[in-house]
Formats: C-alpha cells, sequence, structure tokens
C-alpha cells in the first residue's frame, strides 16, 4: 500500500472532543440571596444555551460533541453569561471558577471528558466516521 | 378521507346518526380512551397521531390522524362545558400543530441534505435506534411547544392550563415542552434539532456550521407554509363508538358557491377585468383550490372565513354554508376589505 492509501485507509472522518459544561453547582446556587439566585439561574440557562449552539449533542450522553481544541473562548462566553449583570461580590465569589493550581491548564466552564477512570487522563474523542458508520463519506469519494 | 394540506379541513358536528359501520369494534368507547390514556403515557402524542415521512415515502407521506384521537383530546384535555365540535376542532388543532412540527424539521433536514450534498436524516434516525432511544427530545419538546403557543394565540388561558397540565403527563422529551415555548427557547430546539440531524456530516465537511454567524434558522420553513403543504390524512375509526358525530370535511375543492347580497354590491363596482377574474377562479374552485398562500383559512376577525386571494392585491372572503355550499361574503381591494 501506498503512504497516500494507507493516509486514506487512516482517515477516520472529523474529531470531536468530548465535552462537558461545567456550570455552578446547586450547593453555590442555595448559598446565593433569592433575588440573585434567580438571576443566575436565567442566566445559567443562557449560557447552557450558547454551550448548546457551539456542541453537537452526543445521543446518550449528557455530554457532547466540540469541534475545536481551543476551550477558551467558548469557556470565557459560558462565563460571562454565567456572570452577566452580577454586581455583588459575595454572590461573584460564589459563582466564579476556583484559580487553577495548574498554569498550563487553567480552570474553564467546559471539561473534557477523560476516555479511562482514576489517573488515566487520556481524553476522550469521537470521530465523524464512527459516528456516522456506514452514512460517512468524505468530500468527493463515497 | 386525505387532503393535499394539512391547513384545509373543517370540522363541524353532524347530525347523521345512521348507518352503523358494519365492522363492530369490542371496546366501548370508556375502554379506548383507557389504552389511549396508557399509550399516551408512554408514547406521547405520537400515540393519538403521526407523521409519516418523505424520506421514506414518496406518496404515502403526510400527517396521520384517526378521528377517535379527536374525540379521546376532546374529552381528556379540554374542559366537558366546552361545546364539543369546538372542544374537537382544538384537539384537531393540537395534534396537527405537534405533528407538522416533525413535517418542518424534515423539511429543514432535507434543506441541508440539498446543500451539503449528503444523507443526514436517516443516519440520525439511526443513530437514535443504536442508542436506544425512541425519539429525540429536543423535537418532541419542540412540537408539543408549538401546539401549546399556538393555542395560547387564540384560546383563553383556562383552556391552555388544562392543556399543558395534559401534556406534563407525557413522557421524557414530550413533557419537557416549557422549555421550548418562549422564543428563545424555541429557536433553541429546532436548532437543536437541526445540529442533532446535520451537525456531525456538516462539521465533517468543515461547513463552518458551529460558527455563531452560521444563520441555521433559515433552513426553518414558515409554519403556515409547512402546514399548506403537508398532507393530510385523517382516519374516520369512530364509527364503531357511541361519540357525538363529527363531520370532519377536507377541502379539496369548491364546486358550489353562491354570492351574497354583499358580494354582489360590491363585485358591480369592480372593473370589468377583476369581474372576468372572479368567474374564473369560481370555475377553477369547482377543480381544486389554489395552493397556499392564495388561499387560507382567515384568524382574528375574520375567524370562520376563507380569504381567496386575486391578483392586484384583490382579495374574496368566503365561508361554508349549509350542504356542501359556500357563500362568497366580500370583494375587493386589500384596504377596501378594511386591511392595512
Amino acid at each position: 500500500m501506498t503512504q497516500a492509501g494507507k493516509d486514506e485507509s487512516d482517515d477516520k472522518g472529523f474529531p470531536f472532543f468530548v465535552v462537558r459544561m461545567v456550570a455552578p453547582s446547586s450547593t453555590a446556587l442555595e448559598k446565593l440571596t433569592s433575588d440573585i439566585r434567580e438571576l443566575a439561574q436565567a442566566n445559567i440557562e443562557r449560557a447552557r444555551r450558547i454551550f448548546r449552539s457551539r456542541t453537537l449533542p452526543l445521543l446518550g450522553s449528557d455530554a457532547r460533541l466540540f469541534n475545536s481544541v481551543f476551550l477558551e473562548p467558548l469557556s470565557s462566553a459560558l462565563d460571562y453569561a454565567i456572570l452577566e449583570a452580577i454586581h455583588d461580590e459575595a454572590a461573584l465569589a460564589i459563582l466564579a471558577l476556583p484559580p487553577s493550581g495548574d498554569e498550563l491548564r487553567p480552570n474553564l466552564r467546559i471539561e473534557m471528558v477523560h476516555a479511562g477512570k482514576g489517573d488515566d487522563c487520556r481524553i476522550q474523542f469521537q470521530y465523524a466516521g464512527a459516528l456516522l458508520g456506514r452514512y460517512w463519506c468524505r468530500h468527493g469519494k463515497a | 378521507m386525505r387532503s393535499a394540506r394539512a391547513d384545509l379541513w373543517d370540522l363541524n358536528q353532524s347530525e347523521d346518526r345512521s348507518s352503523p359501520a358494519p365492522i363492530v369494534d369490542v371496546r366501548d368507547a370508556d375502554s379506548l380512551f383507557r389504552e389511549l390514556d396508557e399509550s399516551v403515557r408512554v408514547r406521547g402524542i405520537e400515540a393519538l397521531a403521526w407523521y409519516h415521512p418523505f424520506h421514506i415515502s414518496a406518496d404515502k407521506w403526510g400527517i396521520y390522524i384517526p378521528i377517535t384521537s379527536v374525540h379521546y383530546c376532546a374529552a381528556r384535555w379540554f374542559n366537558p362545558r366546552i361545546r364539543p365540535s369546538h372542544r374537537a376542532s382544538l384537539a384537531l388543532t393540537l395534534l396537527l400543530n405537534h405533528e407538522v412540527i416533525h413535517h418542518a424539521c424534515e423539511y429543514m433536514v432535507a434543506q441541508f441534505e440539498l446543500l451539503i450534498r449528503v444523507c443526514c436524516w436517516v443516519p440520525a434516525r439511526d443513530r437514535l435506534k443504536k442508542a436506544g432511544l425512541e425519539w429525540f427530545n429536543d423535537e418532541e419538546a419542540l412540537a408539543n411547544a408549538n401546539s401549546v403557543r399556538q393555542l395560547r394565540a387564540s384560546a383563553p388561558r383556562t383552556i391552555i392550563d388544562g392543556v399543558d397540565q395534559a401534556l406534563r403527563q407525557s413522557p421524557p422529551g414530550y413533557r419537557d415542552f416549557p422549555l421550548a415555548v418562549s422564543d428563545e427557547g424555541f429557536q433553541d430546539h429546532i436548532l437543536e434539532v437541526l445540529r442533532h440531524n446535520v451537525g456531525i456530516p456538516a462539521v465533517d465537511l468543515q461547513t463552518g456550521f458551529l460558527d455563531p454567524s452560521f444563520d441555521a434558522l433559515a433552513f426553518f420553513p414558515d409554519l403556515d407554509d409547512a402546514r399548506a403543504r403537508c398532507p393530510l390524512y385523517l382516519i374516520d375509526d369512530s364509527r364503531h363508538f357511541d361519540f357525538p358525530p363529527l363531520s370532519p370535511r377536507i377541502i379539496n375543492c369548491i364546486p358550489h358557491i353562491v354570492e351574497t347580497n354583499r358580494f354582489q354590491s360590491m363585485f358591480r363596482k369592480l372593473e370589468l377585468r377583476r369581474q372576468e377574474e372572479w368567474q374564473q377562479v369560481k370555475m377553477s374552485l369547482a377543480k381544486e383550490v389554489p395552493r397556499h398562500p392564495k388561499f387560507k383559512k382567515l384568524k382574528g376577525r375574520l375567524k370562520g372565513f376563507w380569504g381567496l386571494y386575486l391578483n392586484d392585491g384583490f382579495r374574496v372572503h368566503i365561508r361554508p354554508a349549509a350542504n356542501g355550499i359556500w357563500e362568497a361574503v366580500e370583494i375587493g381591494s386589500h384596504t377596501a376589505m378594511g386591511h392595512g
């Protein structure tokens, strides 16, 4: 088999990352005053819609498919949506992401789902080829 | 009973209690309703009516509604103090408004399939089956939300609350409709259906599908248009039961029109070419009704009337009278008829 032929057969389609949105927990929301909690809940719902709009559903799972390795822009958009119009410092501290202990891995509003358990940090991918099965075809070739 | 358009129907109480059907269902109405209670609890509105997709059948696609389902909804979901024929009409409209969403979603996906030249709808259906799911939750929530939204536009609060409560007893997906009732939620659910169906192939082909600037809502059809282009099948399976008789009518043609005095007075004032146009339209109505939006059911203060649109903004208001005869009530330009 030629190199080109090998590359072609290795093609599995677009790789999607499996991701989840990290929203403030219900315990955190309980700590807010009722008016701010209501606002935060509406904000979280809006952030969820933004998250849905930029990712694809993964059937049978609460995780979703994301098409980029760059999580920060979407994470910032979600953070902005969640904290929008909340000016109370105590509330902001409750809703804000905790500071990261690792400079290389900042805390984000999105987390990548791992393939394994425990210390196995491999990231879970889903390829378009596998997701579409026999219906998968590339530009110009069936 | 088939109509090429799901918006051309009429439902009245019938006087005809004669001619029982030769086959008698072994169930009575109560046991049928109990069976349907359980089916609706398990399968949602799809236990009462269903949409058969054009991806599966080129000549049998459309919305299917058994008349027993109309009786069921009318009895279970609406206040018994409402006139039976009005309840039946509300029930049929509610079922139609749910099913038309399935047509609109399929149409939207088909538009995208034509654009990217990749089969999307069937693979998405297969992925659902593979995941052990019978339906896509967001699509069913969207469909139920459409029924509620449309009802909100015309019915009082008490009626809407009754339907709302009934739909909340449905299975997951169906009962999640409150999230899709607002404009924002409705659009979000439409887009989620699109993402489910076309998202993977579209991203795989690098179409920019998930870019915030991509206007995917443009692929979703206007719902009045969708209703007017989707065939409707009303299945008359109610004659074995002791239901108040209904006379569902599909309007495929209008062979008999009488002109009221008011119409004739307005007609005489029109130019000759407009008068000739009406004569021609009358002849063509005897064969078939025009396509949407040339002929449609009117709403608001013109409820009960149908609008027939002529050239140059002229229109005729007609309405069904007794014995299959229709009345032409008004004719004139858009402004002369009190609009704009």
